[in-house]
C-alpha cells in the first residue's frame, strides 16, 4: 500500500502494538496520517483512493474531510501514542533537563523553510535558561552550513534519522529515537505550531511555541495556516503554555484515548480477516 | 466537493478557535429572509449578536442600523460578510470562543446544529442553546430557529439526516439528542416567549403562525401551506401530507420549524409571504373551508367529472362576478355550503380563469395526479376541457399555449425524488408506454384494415396474416 505509511516506522509501531513478529510490516489496507495537521489529515499531495480506508489521529480530521467531499475516515489514534502506550515512560527515569528545540522543517518533496537562523538563534537565547538541544529535520540536517550555525551557537544538533521514501530510507526506529529524547527533556518547542511539539507535549514535556517562524517557501495553497493556527490553538502559542489546556487539545489531537485494541487495530488494518 | 484553496481572511476579521477553513453555510443552509419572516423578526436596533449563517444582504441592511456583531463557524462565510457587510464587526469560529455578552437582541434563525463548529466536541442543542442565552442582555430579546425533525420537508424529503452524506451533512449533535423541542410545545417550554410555526420548508418560510388561531385563521393558514407546498411542479405530492395534517388540526406538527422569540412585538395570527414578496395576514375564512385546488385534485383523482364540472362552473361563475380578486385555485377556498373566499392579497394574480387552470394542469401533471383523460393527451387539451367545462369563453389552442407551464425537471428540497415518486413516475411512464403502443397498434390495424378493404397492392392472404400480425401485438 502508500509508502508513507512506512515514514517515521509508523508501520513498524502499529505492527509491533498488534503482536506482530519483526520485520517488515504487511501492506496497511489504506493510509496513515503521518503528520499532525489542521488541513484534512494528509499532506498536499495525497489523495488516498477511493475505496480505501484513511486513518487518521483525531476526529476533527475526519470531520474535516467530510466537508471537502472525502469519506472512509477512521479514527484511530496517533502511532506515536502506540508508541507511548507500548513503552511507557519507567518510573525510576533521570529528572528531565533543558529543551529540545525543533526548528520548523521543510520536506523532500515540496517546500522549504528561508529566514534567519541567528535571529532565532537569539530569541532562543533570550528564551531558555537550560541547555538546548536542537533537533533538525533530516531535510536540513543534510545540509552543514545550516547544522554549523546551530553548533556555533552552542547547541547540541541531533536528528531522528531519515522520513524515508517510496518504502525506502526508513529510519524504522525514528519515533522510539524521538520519545526517547523527549523523556530526557523539560521543554520542547518549536517556531510554528508542528507534530514535534504535540509528540512532545503528549510525552510530558512543557510546550513552547514562539521565534522567528521563517518563510515557508512552496507551500501548497491551504497548507499555510500560520494566523490561523495563532488564532484556533492560543493555548500552543507562546513561550510559557497553559499546561492543562495545552495537554487536553494534544491529547484530543493524538488520539491519545481513542486508540484501538490489537484485535481491532489488526482486523481495520488488513493484517487479520 | 470543495477545493483546498490559500487561506484568505480579511484583516476585519477576528478568527477565533473552531474556525473552519473549507465549511461556507452560505449557500446551502441559511433560512431566507422572506417577508413573513421579516415581519417577526423586525429592523434590529442596539447592541445585537447574529450568530450562524445568515442571508449577507440582510446582514448587511441590518447592520446600517443596528450595532452587530456576528460570530459564523466557516471562513469563507467570514470572509464574505466582512466584505459584504462592513458595519458588522465579524468573528469566526466557535461561539462558546466568543466572550462577549449583554446583547439587547441575539438572532440565530439557522438551526443550532448549523452553529456548532465541526472543530469542537459535540455539544447537546440545550448547551448551544443556554450558550446562545448567555449572550442576552437582562430585558433582552433572543430570535432562535429550531428545525423540525418531523418537518413536512423531512417527510417528503429523499433522505434522512442519518443517510444522507453530502459533504455539508453535518449535524453534531446526536440526531435524537433528547435535549431539542421537537414539537412548537416543546419549544414553548424552552423559554418564556412566541413561537412561531414555519411552513413549508425550512430554509424558505412562506407562511408562518403563532400558535393561537381562530378556526378561520386555522383553515385560511392551512390554504396558505397548501398553497406555499403546491409550488414547485416536480416530485413527490406533499399535498398529501399537508390535508392529512389539516384535517387532524396538526399542522403545526408539520412545521418545517420555529422561531422563538423572547420578546415578540404584538403581532399574532398567521402570516404569508405573497406573491409580490409581500407579507400578508391571513383574514379568517370559513372554518370549513378547503382550498378548491385540493377538491378539486380529489375530483380528478376519482374521475368524478360530473362534481368536478359543477365546482368549476360555480368557481367561474364566483369569479365572474369578482375579476379583481385572483382565480388561482390554491388562493381560493370552498367551504362545505359550497361558498368561495379568497386567501390572495391585493392584486395578487393571476386574474385569468384560463391562466388558473393552466397552472391547476402544471401542478396535476407535475405532481403526477390521477386524471380522467388518457396520459398522451396534451396539456393545451386538457386545459381546453377544463375551461369549457367551467364554460369559460373559449380560447384558441395558441393562445392556451402560451399559458402552460413548463414543469421544471430540477428537484428542490419539497419534490427531490424519493421512492414514493419513483415507483409513481415508472407507473405513469408504464401506462404511458402502454398507451401509445395501443394506440399505435390500433392505428396500425386501421391502416391495413383500410389497404386491405382497397385491395391496395396487397393479397387477402398476405393482408390476413398483417391483420394476425397486429393483433397479436396489440394483445401482448
Amino acid at each position: 500500500m502508500d509508502s508513507s505509511n512506512h515514514w517515521y516506522g509508523h508501520s513498524h509501531i502499529l505492527a509491533a502494538y498488534c503482536g506482530l513478529p519483526d520485520g517488515p510490516p504487511p501492506p496497511i489496507q489504506g493510509i496513515l496520517q503521518h503528520g499532525w495537521t489542521f488541513v484534512h489529515g494528509f499532506g498536499y499531495g495525497h489523495q488516498p483512493p477511493i475505496g480505501y480506508t484513511r486513518f487518521v489521529w483525531a476526529d476533527v480530521n475526519r470531520r474535516r474531510g467530510q466537508l471537502i467531499g472525502w469519506r472512509q475516515y477512521l479514527t484511530i489514534g496517533a502511532p506515536f501514542a502506540y508508541l507511548m502506550a507500548t513503552e511507557p515512560e519507567p518510573p525510576n527515569a533521570p529528572e528531565r533537563e533543558g529543551t529540545i528545540w525543533y526548528p520548523f522543517h521543510g520536506t523532500a518533496d515540496f517546500e522549504t523553510v528561508e529566514g534567519n537562523h541567528q535571529r532565532l538563534i537569539d530569541q532562543i537565547k533570550d528564551t531558555e535558561t537550560g541547555p538546548v538541544t536542537m533537533c533538525l529535520y533530516y531535510v536540513e540536517y543534510e545540509q552543514p552550513h545550516v547544522r554549523k550555525i546551530y553548533e556555533d551557537a552552542g547547541f547540541r544538533v541531533i536528528c531522528h534519522g531519515n522520513r524515508g521514501t517510496k518504502w525506502a530510507g526508513a529510519t524504522t526506529n525514528f519515533l522510539h529515537k524521538q520519545l526517547a529524547e523527549l523523556r530526557r527533556h523539560k521543554r520542547v518547542a518549536s517556531n510554528r505550531l508542528s507534530t514535534a511539539i504535540f509528540y512532545g507535549i503528549g510525552a510530558g514535556c512543557e510546550g513552547a511555541v514562539y521565534g522567528d517562524p521563517m518563510d515557508f517557501v512552496g507551500v501548497k495553497d491551504g497548507f499555510d495556516g500560520q494566523r490561523l493556527l495563532e488564532a484556533t490553538f492560543p493555548e500552543l502559542h507562546g513561550a510559557e503554555l497553559d499546561a492543562i489546556a495545552s495537554r487536553a487539545t494534544v491529547a484530543a489531537e493524538l488520539g491519545m484515548n481513542l486508540l484501538l485494541s490489537p484485535e481491532e487495530l489488526s482486523l481495520v488494518l488488513g493484517w487479520k480477516n | 466537493m470543495v477545493d483546498i484553496r490559500k487561506l484568505e481572511v480579511p484583516d476585519t476579521v477576528t478568527l477565533l478557535p473552531g474556525a473552519t477553513q473549507y465549511l461556507s453555510d452560505a449557500d446551502a443552509t441559511p433560512v431566507e429572509m422572506t417577508a413573513a419572516v421579516k415581519q417577526i423578526v423586525g429592523d434590529l436596533t442596539g447592541r445585537v449578536l447574529v450568530v450562524g449563517a445568515h442571508p449577507v444582504a440582510w446582514l448587511a441592511q441590518q447592520a446600517l442600523t443596528c450595532d452587530m456583531t456576528v460570530v459564523v463557524r466557516g471562513i469563507p462565510d467570514a470572509a464574505q460578510i466582512a466584505t459584504e457587510a462592513g458595519e458588522a464587526a465579524v468573528f469566526c469560529g466557535s461561539l462558546a470562543s466568543f466572550s462577549e455578552r449583554g446583547f439587547d437582541t441575539v438572532v440565530s434563525l439557522t438551526d443550532l446544529s448549523r452553529v456548532l463548529s465541526l472543530e469542537e466536541d459535540p455539544r447537546t442543542w440545550r448547551q448551544v442553546f443556554d450558550d446562545l442565552c448567555s449572550r442576552v442582555s437582562e430585558g433582552g430579546r433572543l430570535i432562535c430557529g429550531i428545525e423540525n425533525d418531523r418537518g413536512l420537508h423531512r417527510l417528503v424529503g429523499p433522505a434522512n439526516p442519518r443517510s444522507s452524506d453530502g459533504d455539508l451533512d453535518w449535524d453534531l449533535m446526536a440526531t435524537w439528542d433528547r435535549s431539542r423541542p421537537r414539537t412548537a410545545e416543546q419549544v414553548a417550554a424552552v423559554a418564556e416567549g412566541q413561537v412561531w410555526s414555519c411552513y413549508p420548508r425550512w430554509r424558505k418560510t412562506v407562511v408562518v403562525d403563532a400558535g393561537e388561531l381562530s378556526p378561520g385563521q386555522r383553515a385560511a393558514r392551512d390554504a396558505a401551506v397548501f398553497t406555499a407546498a403546491a409550488r414547485p411542479l416536480f416530485g413527490p405530492d406533499p399535498l398529501w401530507h399537508v390535508e392529512a395534517a389539516a384535517a387532524a388540526d396538526r399542522t403545526r406538527d408539520i412545521a418545517a420549524g420555529w422561531l422563538l422569540d423572547t420578546a415578540p412585538a404584538s403581532r399574532t395570527g398567521a402570516w404569508r409571504t405573497a406573491r409580490d414578496l409581500s407579507a400578508q395576514e391571513l383574514s379568517p375564512v370559513d372554518a370549513s373551508a378547503r382550498p378548491l385546488m385540493a377538491v378539486v385534485g380529489e375530483l380528478l383523482a376519482a374521475n368524478d367529472v360530473p362534481r368536478l364540472r359543477e365546482h368549476l362552473q360555480a368557481w367561474a361563475q364566483w369569479h365572474q362576478a369578482h375579476p379583481e380578486t385572483s382565480a388561482d385555485l390554491a388562493l381560493t377556498v370552498i367551504g362545505e355550503g359550497g361558498e368561495f373566499e379568497s386567501i390572495a392579497a391585493s392584486g395578487e394574480g393571476p386574474l385569468d380563469a384560463w391562466a388558473a387552470l393552466a397552472s391547476l394542469v402544471a401542478i396535476a401533471r407535475g405532481r403526477g395526479w390521477r386524471l380522467p383523460w388518457p396520459s398522451p393527451m396534451s396539456d393545451e387539451t386538457i386545459v381546453s376541457i377544463l375551461g369549457a367545462m367551467a364554460r369559460l369563453p373559449y380560447r384558441s389552442r395558441d393562445q392556451l399555449s402560451k399559458l402552460i407551464v413548463v414543469v421544471p425537471s430540477n428537484p428542490d428540497e419539497l419534490s427531490a425524488l424519493d421512492k414514493h415518486e419513483l415507483i409513481a413516475r415508472l407507473e405513469r411512464e408504464t401506462a404511458q408506454v402502454h398507451t401509445l403502443r395501443s394506440r399505435s397498434n390500433w392505428t396500425e390495424l386501421q391502416f391495413v384494415t383500410t389497404k386491405v378493404q382497397k385491395k391496395v397492392k396487397t393479397t387477402k392472404s398476405r393482408a390476413v396474416r398483417a391483420v394476425r400480425k397486429v393483433l397479436k401485438k396489440a394483445l401482448m
